[in-house]
């Protein structure tokens, strides 16, 4: 087992969980991101045998940024964060389901695409680590992004539109969940599978929590989900299985809950204005 | 505009999108979808059939989201449920009352579920969105790990639990129909639920509790109590649910039991406007999509998850009215 | 004072809310290096005037000219590129930020190093004293928060400053090193208009006093003007008050004894006694709301809370109600109506009732309790759409039902109209004629007279006159005023 088997392995969700970060920063919380990245991930998979892996990946990030736009725009709506999220998941389920099997129906087979060589998603993917740490941290748009997350009446006050650069955050943001959906498919499978995201979007939720909202945090948390991952599949290589398939596939999701639970309450920090809808008050 | 009318524009707009996509004579597809919904006896009882477990997610996510709790975990109560009454069913000896004692497990088994979001809401201060949707993820796992493990039917090698023994199983009155008793239960847990909301001290302050926390608090109404009984109702709902489910329907657990039933029954109970009578006509028109669906699937080759899109369309629209709506 | 036009010069001015008149026709100017003091109780329209001339609200008519070109601000950014800077009494500071972070914020345009460079000379000539740039907002005290928010609008070196109640939280230190500053600032040439409702404020810091009622700019006096005549312009002329029934109090049914909510209220000790109407009259903000909410078992403390001779042990409503502690709560529209139920569900909330509720039994009683108090409305209608007199009556109607032993009113009449103002205020007195002790919060010298058999007046956190119905009115408007007894 290898440091690249891990970095691989962990790269997609990697991407989705940087994307829920930089939402959440702003202010919005999107329980759909696991909708988001299966979208993603289907329209790569349509995409590849097309135009190739690389123009792929593209359209998956496009895929990603619109449909989080659409999201950002029923939430500037005044839409409650988490009604709209919960319905961007049926959203994706079904879209990604019923184009899938009625390309299938057509004899369309889902199969291999070309997948891409090793590199280019899970460098980028570290290198993102540190850049938007330094975006959200050292820039003046970084400050403006973090204020609308923590206070965006105080934004407002000095003329800027919370609700526009929600709206340019989302953007950025659901483009970074489709380069992860889009690594799913290819990177690691090599096809689309309906449901092939198997909860990645919550865990990613998880992700953002247990990482305090710091992209380095984390990015290590993915790190250590994925070596678990990596270290389950080579147990089942070797036919052992040391701990049962499913206790670790819950494991993330008992970890926060753990977490959760033992941290008092007023240090679960986070930005301050999360998953309050913002109205302009006139 | 009207709930009902924006939903029906909704499932209108996108199941005509969906048979267009696909090609297909829109009259075509209709008419099959008609048939295999309501066209005869055994398309009304498998409409109905697909309904019931809808209502009681449906209720549960209505008697949550009324008292201002946002529970998202049905899904989860609703699995746990189902898993509680298979190792219960399976337990005890075959007779009329196993099948009691699994309904009332499922019911436990939810609500305790319920329960551990109750506590971290109340000693950590973690929201319930958050929690009951990690929790889902946990139910999913547990299932997978019941019935490659201690429930895994002996023998066969697949990952699904043995059979319930049919005294087990909630009665059929018009086979080969698939109405079962479950949508008695279910009515009857609705009317329930709506003399609880409407005719009972407990209902008026946590009806008042959703609304106005702050005047319920200054009217002596304990807040927190409330929201957390209403929480934990909602689990039980749920979790009778998953039991229903596997008694009425497939008599045996397995993974994917659930096609998220529990995201589904918040789309409903959002169109019923959380009252109990709204949310069953709401399970009612998603349970004849639902079994509408295979007709559509068959003649218009449109697929039947189609309807998890519709669904979705749906939540997203109501969510947008009620935003305009708030001051 | 010079000869050149005036810095800020404004005529006109009206901005409406709906159907209330919040400005209804202003017209002064402040010249540059000139300190203007802007004087007037709640809802003069002291803040809607603020907000307009600093650019986060439009006036529906009038004219502002800014050294005699026009100004016509779309949002504060554009008013502070015209140089004018407001310092709000609501903070909008970031919490998890910085000091600096908090500074950088909305000064985007101006690079980092000229910031350093123009604080610097903040703290050198102006005195103003910041902490250390790299603590968190969270950390400082309110008074250094202020501060923060005085020193974000001076970097834009605004030619015109304004302040809307500066030493709302400041101590009476802090606010000499505030006006300090602002003797500075106008030594510089920069003109400063600060509102206040303290009458020694504006003789120690203002040049000249602009005083504001009910909408309109009601007198313009100098600074040095008597106390009595600027009391008496701020709060009005003295109206006649309608006494009500000669009562003689009882005994004492609750105690307050070192009740305290740090920074906005000081220990303060209150005895109720049957049959009494205490009025805690002030500005809202000086401690009056939160002694309420204490005794209501809304938050919890320092101090002790006696009922009955009880001790309250944890304050919650729920207990508060069943030693007799009914509350008419301060938000209506948050803490008072519920808008979903209907009616006759509202009025019995929170009241012990038998299983199952008929609809019938409800709606009868509601109809009693309708006639009693003269609600207009209907048992099943939803209680939404009553009008705001009516929500307040049965708010009202809802506490009194039951002959509490004490009823706590904060605000009652607040945003109602004439004629439920008096029906509220007799409902009132009616309970403290049936034996029960009433503390009423206001903010409106007429109520706190009309009401009160006893007048405590209170500013920042203490009280500072106690009085009743034969006090002389001036008086009252001077303790209102900040004036101690």
């Amino acid at each position: 087992m290898s440091v690249l088997e891990i970095v691989t392995v962990a790269a997609p969700l990697l991407w989705a969980a940087l994307g829920e970060l930089l939402g959440q920063r702003a202010g919005v919380l999107n329980i759909g991101t696991e909708g988001v990245m299966l979208t993603a991930c289907l329209a790569t998979a349509l995409a590849a045998p097309v135009v190739g892996p690389w123009w792929a990946l593209l359209v998956g990030l496009a895929t990603g940024a619109i449909s989080n736009g659409l999201f950002a725009e029923v939430v500037a709506a005044g839409a409650d964060q988490v009604v709209a999220g919960t319905g961007v998941v049926l959203v994706g389920l079904g879209v990604t389901g019923a184009v899938f099997r009625h390309l299938q129906a057509q004899g369309f087979a889902g199969a291999l695409v070309t997948t891409l060589p090793w590199g280019a998603v899970e460098l980028a993917g570290l290198a993102l680590v540190p850049l938007l740490a330094w975006f959200l941290g050292r820039t003046r748009t970084g400050l403006v992004v973090r204020a609308c997350g923590e206070c965006p009446e105080a934004v407002a006050a000095t003329g800027v539109n919370p609700v526009q650069v929600r709206r340019v955050v989302l953007l950025a943001a659901g483009g970074l969940v489709g380069v992860g959906g889009a690594a799913l498919v290819l990177r690691a499978s090599g096809a689309f599978v309906e449901g092939m995201t198997a909860g990645r979007g919550f865990l990613a939720l998880a992700l953002v929590l247990l990482g305090r909202w710091r992209p380095s945090l984390v990015a290590v948390g993915t790190l250590l989900l994925g070596a678990a991952t990596a270290f389950q599949f080579h147990l089942q290589g070797l036919g052992l299985e040391a701990v049962p398939y499913h206790l670790l596939l819950a494991l993330p999701y008992l970890a926060t809950l753990l977490v959760l639970a033992l941290m008092p309450p007023d240090r679960l920090g986070g930005p301050a204005a999360l998953g309050k809808p913002y109205r302009r008050q006139r | 505009m009207s709930r009902w009318l924006l939903a029906c524009a909704v499932i209108a707009a996108a199941g005509l999108g969906a048979v267009a996509a696909t090609g297909s004579n829109p009259l075509e597809a209709a008419r099959a979808a008609f048939e295999s919904a309501l066209g005869s006896s055994l398309a009304l009882q498998e409409t109905l059939a697909k309904a019931v477990p809808l209502l009681w997610c449906g209720l549960a996510a209505a008697v949550a989201f009324r008292a201002g709790v946002w529970n998202i975990g049905a899904e989860g109560q609703f699995l746990v449920g189902a898993t509680a009454a298979t190792a219960v069913g399976l337990g005890l000896p075959a007779g009329s009352w196993s099948l009691a004692a699994s309904l009332l497990a499922g019911g436990l088994a939810g609500g305790a579920w319920a329960g551990v979001a109750v506590l971290l809401r109340r000693m950590s201060g973690v929201s319930e969105v958050l929690s009951t949707i990690l929790l889902n993820l946990v139910a999913v796992a547990l299932v997978g790990w019941a019935v490659h493990g201690p429930l895994q039917e002996p023998g066969r090698g697949l990952p699904q639990s043995a059979a319930l023994p049919r005294e087990a199983w909630l009665w059929r009155p018009f086979e080969p129909g698939r109405l079962h008793l479950g949508c008695v239960l279910v009515g009857l847990a609705a009317t329930v639920v709506w003399v609880a909301l409407h005719r009972s001290r407990w209902g008026l302050e946590l009806r008042a509790v959703g609304d106005r926390p702050l005047a319920a608090r200054a009217c002596g109404v304990a807040v927190d109590r409330v929201q957390s009984v209403a929480l934990l109702l909602s689990g039980a709902l749920a979790g009778v649910g998953g039991a229903v489910e596997l008694l009425g329907i497939t008599h045996r657990l397995f993974e994917r039991f659930s096609p998220g039933y529990g995201y589904s029954g918040i789309a409903t109970a959002l169109l019923g406007g959380l009252e109990p009578a709204g949310t069953a006509a709401a399970s009612l028109l998603f349970g004849a999509m639902a079994a509408g669906s295979g007709g559509m699937q068959r003649v218009a080759g449109v697929p039947v998850v189609t309807v998890l899109l519709i669904q979705g369309l749906v939540v997203v629209a109501l969510a947008v009215r009620r935003g305009d709506e708030r001051p | 004072m010079s000869s050149s036009p005036p810095l800020l010069d404004v005529s006109d001015l009206v901005r409406r809310y709906g159907g209330t008149v919040a400005l209804g026709g202003v017209a002064f100017s402040v010249s540059a290096g000139e300190v203007v003091a802007l004087l007037g109780e709640n809802g003069a329209g002291k803040s809607t005037l603020v907000e307009i001339v600093g650019g986060s609200l439009r006036a529906d008519r009038g004219r502002m000219l800014i050294a005699g070109a026009p100004y016509l601000p779309r949002d504060p950014l554009r008013a502070r590129a015209s140089g004018v800077a407001v310092v709000h009494q609501h903070f909008q500071l970031v919490e998890a930020f910085t000091v600096a972070e908090n500074l950088s914020l909305g000064l985007g345009s101006i690079p980092s190093s000229e910031l350093d460079r123009r604080r610097g000379a903040l703290e050198r000539d102006l005195g103003v004293r910041l902490p250390p740039v790299e603590t968190p907002v969270r950390a400082l005290s309110v008074g250094e928060r202020q501060w923060l928010e005085v020193a974000r609008a001076l970097l834009t070196r605004p030619r015109l400053l304004l302040l809307d109640e500066p030493t709302a939280v400041l101590t009476p230190g802090e606010s000499e090193r505030l006006f300090a500053t602002v003797r500075g600032l106008s030594e510089r040439g920069v003109a400063v208009l600060f509102i206040t409702h303290r009458l020694d404020e504006v003789r120690r810091a203002a040049d000249r006093v602009l005083v504001l009622r009910r909408g309109l700019m009601v007198a313009e006096l100098g600074s040095k003007a008597p106390t009595a005549e600027l009391a008496a312009a701020m709060t009005g002329e003295e109206t006649p008050v309608a006494t009500g029934p000669e009562r003689t109090p009882g005994p004492v049914v609750a105690r307050l004894r070192g009740v305290a909510a740090p920074p906005r209220l000081q220990p303060l000790d209150l005895d109720l006694h049957a049959g009494e109407v205490v009025a805690l009259a002030g500005v809202d903000g000086n401690g009056q709301v939160e002694a309420a909410c204490r005794l209501a078992g809304l938050s919890a403390g320092p101090g002790t809370v006696e009922v009955g001779g009880v001790r309250v042990a944890r304050a919650e409503p729920g207990v508060m109600r069943r030693l007799g502690v009914v509350v008419i709560p301060a938000d209506r529209a948050r803490e008072g109506v519920v808008p979903s139920l209907s009616v006759a569900e509202n009025l019995v909330l929170g009241t012990p009732l038998g299983f199952p509720l008929r609809r019938g039994e409800l709606a009868s009683r509601a109809e009693a309790m309708i006639r009693r108090y003269a609600l207009v409305g209907r048992p099943g209608q939803p209680a939404g759409e009553l009008s705001g007199g009516n929500q307040q009556k049965l708010v009202v109607a809802r506490a009194l039902e039951g002959r509490p032993r004490v009823v706590v009113a904060m605000h009652p009449t607040r945003g109602l109209d004439l004629h439920a103002q008096a029906a509220v205020r007799r409902l009132l007195l009616e309970a403290a004629a049936g034996g029960a002790a009433v503390l009423v919060v206001t903010a409106d010298l007429d109520e706190a007279r009309e009401l009160g058999d006893r007048i405590q007046v209170m500013s920042r956190g203490r009280v500072v006159g106690r009085g009743d119905r034969s006090t002389p009115f001036p008086t009252l408007a001077a303790w209102l005023g900040g004036a101690v007894a």
